[in-house]
């Protein structure tokens, strides 16, 4: 019993920044039809972001460091889609996607420049930094805190689109830009905000993960986060929030189950699943044949 | 008729439009009075939809000058064009289907510009077959059901001029009699005028006062829709379409 907790906890708390990393980069997707390599950047310059910023051992010193990434990536993220991908968007997926990567490569030479190449690190908060006993298991406080920051960022996103006008209008530009358009609705104003929420989420994940992974510039194509973050969004269905939540989570306890049971296996499961998805079920678990933003099956 | 104290809403001068490198539409014109209901009559490819792509400036490069009471509108993004009081609704009808019927109707709010929006309540008051519809998601929408959702989500924004295109398009001719009357009636309720594609003679003939009749992108004959549904050769020359709808 013990174990299956610890189990099921750590690969929560795994699955956690993957989903908040791919719940961005699906909404991207779901609206600019872009999908963006340069998400590792963004996620990156979060986790070097609170390395500069934090300010002592807090927990709201922790939090506030963690909203300064975050906001600070929505500004480059909003640099990025008025600079670049405005530019990107008529010139087809294979231009588009080239371009993301000549945006992740910039992302990760402007961190190097500005952070250099020595790994940092950054202690828990003061009162994460222990365990708990839940039913016999001992569960870390960070843990346990990332899997409650998940719930507050997967309701947060659910009530953003289907309870908001905000949120409508993404899910309309996302089903068909022209006739949004022709509704009034500003379309390049929706995909801006779109991608400013999208390179957000990314700073939020890069600086939650900051205390529990050594912050290099390998982070941005890391095999924790961000190739997982890939995979999650085509299993959870490209352009489905609820699919990259359910996803996310999913992977995380399979590949924390395969760590615990067969530790040489450990890093190909997202691979193993995502190939079974290609085979089996393209769309992934929530897609369907649109592109457009899913908040329901 | 147009009478001299009816407003010009819509005038389109030299129209222009192309797809690519391939010419649709060649030096159209067009005028839509205040309340008036204008036929936009041709085959298919004849030019129709393209007409309204082109005022909309939606999906073709065009030229020429379009007019929206007598503001020249015709370098406006589509938005723009939407929030200054026109309204399109499609052939395909371009419901939002993963969204509700209310969400659709409330999403064209931002077209209303500086107008006062039609509220959905005062909508389901106006147009009570949409009530048992207000929480269905558009995919669960039969298509007469689809093409009274557009149309209604275009009165949202009380649109100064109404693009519709081919409103009959697929559907049973029960249904068809019920939307000639809806569309009768809107001029009067919301002082919308309407700009009418169609291929369907009778429906145009209950409908409209005057037709613009395109062939290969042009306007080959313009005049009263009497007149012309009089002309059996006219017809002939340019529809040769079915009288039995």
């Amino acid at each position: 019993m013990n174990d299956i907790i610890s189990v099921l906890v750590a690969g929560l708390a795994q699955g956690v920044p993957i989903f908040i990393v791919a719940s961005g980069l699906t909404l991207i997707y779901g609206v600019l039809h872009v999908l963006n390599f340069a998400h590792g950047g963004f996620f990156l310059i979060g986790a070097f972001l609170v390395t500069s910023t934090i300010q002592g051992g807090s927990l709201a010193a922790f939090l506030g460091s963690v909203l300064v990434a975050g906001a600070g990536v929505m500004v480059v993220g909003v640099v990025s889609e008025l600079l670049v991908f405005r530019q990107l968007y008529k010139a087809g997926s294979t231009v588009s996607f080239l371009g993301a990567f000549a945006l992740f490569l910039a992302l990760v030479g402007l961190a190097i420049s500005v952070w250099g190449t020595n790994p940092r690190t950054v202690d828990y908060p003061d009162a994460l930094d222990g365990s708990f006993s839940l039913l016999g298991a001992r569960i870390g406080q960070y843990e346990a805190a990332m899997i409650v920051m998940g719930v507050f960022i997967a309701i947060g996103l659910w009530v953003l689109l289907t309870k908001t006008s905000l949120g409508t209008r993404v899910r309309a530009v996302s089903h068909d830009r022209t006739m949004a358009s022709a509704l009034g609705i500003r379309v390049g104003r929706v995909s801006t905000t779109v991608f400013a929420i999208g390179a957000f989420l990314a700073g939020v994940a890069g600086a939650l993960i900051s205390p529990v992974s050594s912050i290099d510039e390998g982070l941005a194509l890391s095999t924790d986060y961000m190739l997982p973050a890939f995979i999650v969004i085509i299993v959870g269905g490209l352009g489905s929030v609820p699919g990259a939540l359910v996803a996310a989570l999913a992977l995380g306890i399979i590949e924390s189950v395969i760590f615990k049971v067969a530790p040489s296996l450990s890093g190909f499961s997202y691979y193993l699943v995502v190939a079974l998805f290609l085979m089996f079920r393209p769309q992934g678990i929530f897609g369907s044949a649109s592109r457009s933003i899913q908040m329901a099956r | 008729m147009t009478s001299p104290a009816q407003q010009t809403v819509l005038s389109a001068t030299g129209l222009n439009a192309w797809y690519g490198a391939a010419q649709a539409l060649f030096d159209v014109d067009l005028t839509a009075s205040s309340g008036e209901i204008v036929g936009l009559l041709g085959r298919n490819g004849a030019g129709k939809s393209t007409t309204f792509n082109a005022i909309m400036n939606l999906q073709v490069r065009s030229s020429g000058d379009i007019a929206l009471d007598g503001e020249p509108v015709a370098r406006m993004g589509a938005d723009a064009i939407a929030r200054r009081g026109v309204a399109w609704v499609p052939e395909d009808r371009r419901i939002f289907t993963n969204l509700t019927v209310r969400e659709n109707l409330e999403l064209a709010r931002f077209a209303a510009g500086d107008r006062e929006p039609v509220s959905v309540d005062d909508l389901l008051d106006s147009l009570p077959l949409l009530d048992k519809l207000i929480d269905r998601k558009g995919n669960q929408l039969s298509g007469g059901e689809q093409q009274l959702v557009a149309v209604a989500r275009a009165l949202v924004s009380r649109p100064r001029l109404l693009l519709l295109d081919e409103p009959t398009e697929g559907l049973a001719p029960l249904i068809v009699e019920g939307i000639a009357e809806a569309i009768s009636r809107l001029p009067a309720a919301y002082g919308v005028t309407i700009l009418l594609a169609e291929q369907n003679l009778p429906f145009v003939t209950q409908l409209t006062s005057r037709v613009y009749v395109l062939e290969t992108g042009r306007v080959v004959h313009a005049g009263p829709t009497d007149e012309f549904a009089r002309d059996a050769d006219l017809q002939d020359r340019f529809l040769s379409i079915s009288m039995a709808h």
